[in-house]
């Protein structure tokens, strides 16, 4: 029954659609992989192993009903904790929030039941989605599925492990600086960061207003598609979602690449970049290439500014949201934390509305010289492979990673999927930078990527997308 | 004169009423000195006219331009 839960999130969603399987049957499998994995991997705060199991009768009974089946009707997923749920405990990884109970649902919840999706239970995370790594003082570490010596990375570091080790067909992560595309790479699955705008973060647990984004963790470029399209779209209760129609992610995925203009940096992303990754990045743009896409050097603009100002206004966000427990609890923040968020205490007010003054210009910039020339940006995630767990002081919340994080401030929509293994070590990964709120479409590669490892088989796949492509 | 991080400690105290011990807020000055000696660095990009509410519209003008 097992081998269920290494399915897809579309082709699990398609069996239960015409009753192959049933939701019931689904789940069990799902709660069996999780109660074999879950005392390695603690890719779980809390399993709902009873409420899952109802409503996954009571989706049988929908379907047996003939009821109208939702694009998710019956799929178990799980999400970061930090997603909140009326009258469900949301603990944000934290000491702090481990007994709130929200009393609303956030938008993108709603928007997931609605398609029919099932709750298992929640991820574990970077405590406040402060950090870059699986560490986690309160609820202990995540770790890496694929080698538990390696971190998931962080901070949605158990949506990225839950996939990954196939205890579930998706899961929604949060993105500030990095949260989804580092978890995607290190776990071998693909993640999006959605434009700032396309994805409500109502009922979300904050951590920069500015930067903040909402993207899907899932085995397959599809079923990132169809995760995406759920959760996308206006919020009026999110006052920063844009007013557009969300296209058909999943119409055209199959479409040709023949054409695309793929921009390849020759500075900044590839300063620090190890030769594997170099290697890996420049095997993937082998396969775009054969497949008819036309690969494009060029400058970017330095990338340094728009980092710099969004170090500001994060912690100058995360400062203020935080001020009232650093003062009254500060014992119950881990000491990374904490580090994290003080720092922010210092940052004047003129300093960070420069830094959002500076957001529009800079991001005029950026797309004036890079995507007035391509259509996609083919840049590195990471410098090197995953790293180990003791490769991080969890204690010390700076890590490297200006690639995934400097674009935070523009605002661009991003994904990453990892590309290969290097000896036993995760890879670094292969993210595409899209134009802003993007309207093409997501394609997957017909051809796998020229790796010979397991990932090649399903979890990995090239992600591009077009403005040629309108759906 | 204070050094930096009691300046940092005794400001926090007063305007946030967090403790601070003195190796953490040296600590900290010297984090924020070098995120803030970033930033001054590029004010000059900004004109007058530039206000944080140009960022939404900006990600439509440019979505429009593709």
């Amino acid at each position: 029954m097992t081998q269920l839960a290494d399915l897809s999130l579309s082709a699990v969603a398609a069996a239960i659609h015409d009753g192959t399987v049933s939701s019931l049957e689904v789940t069990q499998a799902c709660l069996a992989r999780i109660e074999e994995r879950q005392p390695v991997l603690n890719c779980f705060i809390a399993i709902e192993h009873e409420d899952a199991l109802a409503a996954a009768a009571r989706a049988d009974s929908a379907r047996a009903r003939g009821d109208s089946l939702g694009p998710l009707h019956g799929v178990p997923l799980a999400h970061k904790d930090m997603f909140y749920r009326a009258g469900k405990v949301c603990t944000c990884g934290s000491k702090i929030r481990s007994d709130f109970r929200p009393s609303f649902t956030s938008t993108v919840i709603e928007r997931l039941q609605a398609a029919g999706a099932i709750h298992v239970g929640t991820l574990n995370m970077v405590e406040f989605a402060a950090g870059g790594t699986g560490h986690n003082d309160h609820f202990g570490d995540c770790l890496n599925p694929w080698n538990p010596q390696y971190t998931p990375m962080g901070s949605s570091s158990g949506s990225g492990a839950a996939v990954g080790a196939r205890m579930v067909y998706g899961a929604l992560g949060s993105d500030t600086g990095g949260s989804v595309r580092l978890p995607a790479v290190a776990s071998g699955v693909v993640g999006l960061k959605p434009s700032y705008g396309r994805v409500s973060r109502y009922g979300v647990m904050p951590r920069s207003w500015a930067t903040d984004s909402i993207g899907p963790l899932t085995r397959t470029v599809r079923d990132c598609a169809r995760m995406t399209a759920i959760i996308a779209g206006q919020d009026e209760r999110d006052s920063t979602t844009a007013a557009l129609a969300v296209p058909d992610y999943e119409a055209s995925i199959e479409s040709s690449v023949r054409g695309l203009r793929v921009g390849v940096p020759v500075n900044y992303f590839y300063d620090d970049v190890e030769p594997q990754i170099r290697a890996a990045m420049q095997a993937s743009l082998e396969v775009l290439r054969a497949l008819g896409a036309k690969i494009i050097e060029l400058e970017v603009p330095d990338l340094t500014p728009a980092y710099e100002l969004a170090q500001i206004g994060l912690r100058a966000e995360a400062s203020a949201l935080h001020e009232q427990w650093l003062r009254e609890r500060p014992q119950d923040y881990s000491v990374g934390v904490r580090s994290e968020l003080e720092a922010g205490l210092l940052i004047p007010a003129v300093r960070y509305l420069e830094g959002q003054r500076l957001r529009a210009p800079l991001l005029a910039e950026f797309c004036a010289k890079v995507f007035a020339h391509v259509d996609v940006l083919h840049a590195p995630v990471t410098e090197g492979p995953t790293p180990r767990m003791q490769d991080f002081n969890p204690d010390d919340p700076e890590r490297s990673g200006a690639h995934y994080a400097a674009h935070r401030l523009h605002g661009f929509m991003r994904a990453s999927c990892a590309l290969r293994f290097y000896r036993q070590r995760l890879a670094g990964g292969l993210p595409t930078h899209w134009p802003p709120l993007w309207r093409g479409a997501f394609v997957q590669s017909r051809s796998p990527l020229p790796t010979r490892d397991r990932l090649a088989r399903g979890a990995a796949a090239t992600v591009v997308c077009s403005r040629k492509i309108r759906t | 004169m204070q050094d930096e991080g009691e300046l940092v400690q005794a400001h926090v105290a007063h305007e946030y009423g967090i403790s601070l011990s003195a190796t953490r807020a040296a600590t900290l000055a010297a984090q924020v000195e070098q995120i803030l000696s970033m930033a001054r660095e590029h004010v000059s990009r900004l004109s007058f006219d530039d206000e944080p509410g140009d960022f939404p519209a900006a990600l439509l003008r440019e979505r429009d331009r593709g």
